[in-house]
């Protein structure tokens, strides 16, 4: 009586996908985040005020040195623009108001501290024990989040001053 | 015959005709409407079937229901009404069917019902896919699904849906766990990701797409968060968002780790683990899995 009509299922084969983003580099970001905060919490000496504000980064990594030419591009410190140094080693040439030895280049953080005595160079480390040692500021990993140590006296005798809340912000060594 | 009982004769005749009529024209509507059916035009089938069911000579006739099944069906197959997710057309098919199931049909009459029933099932079923490839609409195909169930099981009560139900879930979940990670703003598209896939982990624990895809979107999450903020963050909030990005690393954790018990080699879950712990900054564990990564390459 009916006719009966062919009925084919479509059928969808599912492939799962994978979006993995394998190259992001969190720490990168969230150091790059943190140095332009410092920009806002030390007072550099006047004799630093003008012309480019130089952030030298001494070692390779090239996740935290394009954070920090994205963050140049787009702000300032002040009035003064921001310039991204990177050198593969230490070697006293530049006069920067920010000194970041990345890790391979910790061994040169005496060197840097006797030539930038004064100076008004900030000068930041990644290794255990450095904020006891010389630099004013000292990344360390706790309860697997990114903090950082800072020293008073070191910051002074860089010739930097700190703002007054800035020590409890952070992990403070004296 | 005298005048009262001329009359009464005639009342009585009359009576007869007018009873009469309506048998024969329902019958001859049944007949139109298998005549329009052949010559498929539903739309005179779908009227002369609806008049020859208004009686009552014919409500009881499982023939006649089933008829009614297959127009309403044809009607469903109209481009407008295809892919309609509440649509009268199907519904009346579908109820058609089992009135005529109930009225004692013959055994292949039984059989035709339920491919009909089966018929709307399955036009949900590819429903349910349209809406959640064409647009993307999860709670549409969500109810596709959910009505391509409930119809499949009136014709197979004990039929067992886990395959199915995995399968549609892992679509979703791929599907739109795919959309989040290529365009991690947009976060709603990762919350349907996780409950699909979430719903697949718990009918199937070792399936391994699922819990890759739900590792996958938990990690993204976190570096989403991240990718996300502004240089100028203040360093409190700073601490909050470092906070909220672990729990998320963390929560992915458990279904990398499961994919790498069932399967050591299998590089997205060696991947994965090298970067969730790169992000949780356990670096020697990063190191451990990049090193495992490596040789799984090389081996194969």
């Amino acid at each position: 009586m009916v006719r009966l009509i062919k009925y084919v299922l479509v059928l969808v084969v599912v492939l799962a996908g994978f979006g993995f983003k394998q190259n992001y580099d969190t720490n990168a970001k969230i150091k790059a985040v943190y140095i332009y905060n410092f920009t806002r919490y030390f007072e550099w000496p006047d004799a630093k005020k003008s012309g480019n504000f130089q952030i030298h980064i001494v070692g390779t990594n090239v996740s935290l040195l394009k954070e920090l030419n994205d963050m140049a591009a787009k702000k300032k410190v002040g009035t003064q623009s921001i310039e991204v140094l990177n050198t593969p080693a230490f070697d006293g040439k530049s006069k920067p108001h920010m000194l970041f030895l990345l890790p391979e280049a910790s061994k040169s953080l005496s060197d840097a501290i006797s030539k930038f005595k004064g100076k008004g160079t900030l000068i930041i480390t990644e290794k255990e024990g450095a904020a006891k040692t010389g630099a004013a500021i000292n990344f360390v990993i706790v309860e697997n989040k990114q903090k950082f140590e800072f020293s008073k006296i070191s910051t002074n005798k860089a010739g930097l001053k700190a703002s007054e809340d800035f020590k409890t912000l952070a992990i403070a060594v004296d | 015959m005298n005048n009262a009982l001329k009359k009464y004769w005639i009342v009585v005749v009359s009576l007869l005709i007018g009873l009469g009529t309506p048998v024969f024209g329902q019958v001859d509507k049944y007949n139109r409407a298998i005549e329009c059916f052949q010559a498929q035009n539903y739309d005179c089938a779908k009227s002369a079937i609806d008049s020859a069911l208004l009686g009552k000579e014919l409500r009881n006739d499982a023939e006649t229901w089933q008829l009614k099944a297959f127009i309403y069906w044809e009607l469903t197959r109209k481009p407008e009404q295809k892919f309609k997710l509440y649509s009268a057309y199907r519904d009346s098919s579908i109820k058609a069917a089992i009135i005529s199931n109930s009225l004692k049909p013959t055994p292949e009459a039984f059989i035709k019902n339920n491919s009909i029933i089966k018929k709307h099932a399955e036009a949900y079923y590819n429903m349910c896919i349209k809406f959640l490839y064409d647009s993307l609409n999860y709670e549409k195909s969500n109810i596709a699904f959910k009505k391509y169930k409930e119809n499949y099981s009136k014709v197979d009560s004990t039929f067992d849906f886990k395959a199915k139900d995995i399968e549609f879930y892992s679509a979703v979940g791929s599907r739109f766990s795919e959309l989040y990670n290529s365009n991690p703003t947009k976060s709603e598209y990762g919350e349907i990701a996780k409950v699909a896939l979430m719903k697949v982990i718990e009918l199937d624990p070792k399936n391994i797409s699922a819990n890759i895809n739900l590792g996958i979107v938990y990690y993204n999450q976190g570096v989403g968060l991240i990718n996300q903020m502004s240089i100028d963050t203040p360093l409190d909030k700073l601490e909050v968002i470092q906070d909220n990005s672990n729990k998320l690393f963390k929560q992915s954790l458990p279904f990398m780790n499961k994919v790498y018990s069932l399967d050591p080699k299998n590089l997205k879950a060696l991947e994965s683990l090298r970067q969730i712990y790169q992000a949780l900054n356990e670096t020697e564990k990063s190191l451990e899995f990049n090193k495992k990564l490596e040789d799984a390459k090389q081996g194969q």
